[in-house]
C-alpha cells in the first residue's frame, strides 16, 4: 500500500507520545467548555448611564421597553434581540433616535440633551481587531 | 568533530533552507480563513537540526531565520511573536526528548502545539484581553497536526541522510529531494 509505505522504516510512537497527543485534545476540549460557558452565561448587555450615573446592565436577550428620564427630557430605549436603540426622545436634534441600532461590542448611543449614553457590553468584537485598539 | 568553520557552513546551509521555506510559505499561504494558522514548513529544519546537530545548532538557526525572515518579509512585532513561539516550542521539544520518553512523533507534536499557544500567549499580552483564548481551542488541534506532519517529514528525511542510504536502504526511494538537499 502506498499509504504505509511513507511510514515504513520511521520509528513507532511510543505510550508516551499518545498519551501527549489524548492530553493536548483534552486541552481543547476544556478550552471548549470554557469559551461555551464564558460566552453563554455572559450574554450581551447595554450599560445605560444618565448624567454620568450607571443605571446598570440590561440584558438583550430579552426584548425591553425602558423609559429614561433626565433633566426635563424623556428618552424611550427599545431592547431585545441582541440590540439596543432609542424608540423615540423628546430631545431638540434627535440624533439618537436616527442612530442605527447599536449590537457590538463598545458601540454607543449618545443624547447630549438629556446626557444620556447607551454602552454595549460583552457583545461580539467590532470590525477591527483587538490590536488597532 | 567538526571544525568552526563547517559548522559555519552548515549553520548557514539550515538558515537558509528554512528562510526558503518560509518564503515558500509567504508566498501561498494557506486559505483556512484563520488568521496566523500556517503550516510552520521552516519547523521542518529546525527539528531536523535539533536531531541531527543538537539543541544549541537548532536555537540559531531558529533565531537567525525569524530575524531574517521578519526584517525581509514582516515587522518585528512579527519578529517578537515569533522568537517566542520558537523558543518555548524549541525549549520543550528538546526536555521532552531527553526525557526518551517520546518519540519523533510525540516530540514534533509537541512543537507544534507549543509554538502556537506561546504566540497565543504574547497575543494575549499585546492586546490585553482574555478573549482570544477561545482561539487556542482551533490553534491546538493545529498545532498537533502541523507537528505530526513535521515528524513525517523529518522521519523521511533523516532515512534518506542516513550514510547507508546510497546503498538503496529501505524508505530511501521515496524521501522527497528538497530534504535530501539539506
Amino acid at each position: 500500500m502506498r499509504g504505509r509505505a511513507a511510514f515504513s522504516g520511521l520509528e513507532r510512537p511510543t505510550w508516551a507520545d499518545y498519551l501527549l497527543g489524548l492530553f493536548f485534545l483534552l486541552l481543547a476540549a476544556f478550552c471548549l467548555f470554557w469559551s461555551a460557558g464564558r460566552i453563554g452565561g455572559q450574554g450581551v448587555q447595554a450599560e445605560i448611564i444618565s448624567d454620568g450615573r450607571s443605571l446598570g446592565f440590561f440584558p438583550l436577550d430579552v426584548t425591553e421597553e425602558i423609559l429614561v428620564e433626565q433633566g426635563g427630557y424623556s428618552n424611550t430605549l427599545c431592547l431585545g434581540q441582541g440590540q439596543v436603540f432609542v424608540r423615540s426622545a423628546d430631545c431638540p436634534d434627535q440624533y439618537c433616535v436616527r442612530h442605527a441600532p447599536i449590537r457590538r461590542e463598545g458601540e454607543s448611543i449618545v443624547c447630549l440633551p438629556a446626557r444620556l449614553v447607551i454602552r454595549i457590553q460583552g457583545g461580539e468584537e467590532a470590525a477591527w481587531d483587538a490590536i488597532s485598539k | 568533530m567538526l571544525s568552526a568553520s563547517k559548522k559555519l557552513a552548515r549553520g548557514g546551509l539550515l538558515v537558509a533552507l528554512a528562510a526558503i521555506f518560509s518564503y515558500v510559505e509567504v508566498l501561498f499561504p494557506l486559505p483556512l480563513g484563520i488568521p496566523g494558522l500556517k503550516l510552520g514548513l521552516a519547523n521542518v529544519v529546525i527539528v531536523f537540526a535539533l536531531y541531527a546537530y543538537g539543541w544549541s545548532t537548532a536555537c540559531w538557526v531558529s533565531l537567525c531565520r525569524i530575524l531574517l525572515v521578519s526584517l525581509l518579509f514582516a515587522n518585528l512585532a512579527m519578529a517578537m511573536y515569533s522568537i517566542a513561539g520558537a523558543l518555548a516550542s524549541l525549549l520543550l521539544m528538546e526536555l521532552l526528548r531527553r526525557s526518551r520518553l517520546f518519540s519523533l512523533w510525540g516530540v514534533s507534536m509537541a512543537g507544534g502545539v507549543t509554538h502556537n499557544l506561546a504566540q497565543l500567549l504574547v497575543a494575549a499580552a499585546v492586546a490585553g484581553t482574555a478573549a482570544i483564548w477561545s482561539y487556542a481551542l482551533v490553534l491546538i488541534p493545529a498545532g498537533m497536526l502541523t507537528g505530526l506532519l513535521i515528524a513525517l517529514i523529518v522521519g523521511r528525511a533523516r532515512l534518506a541522510l542516513r550514510p547507508d542510504a546510497s546503498r538503496g536502504a529501505a524508505g530511501s526511494k521515496k524521501a522527497p529531494g528538497k530534504e535530501a538537499s539539506a
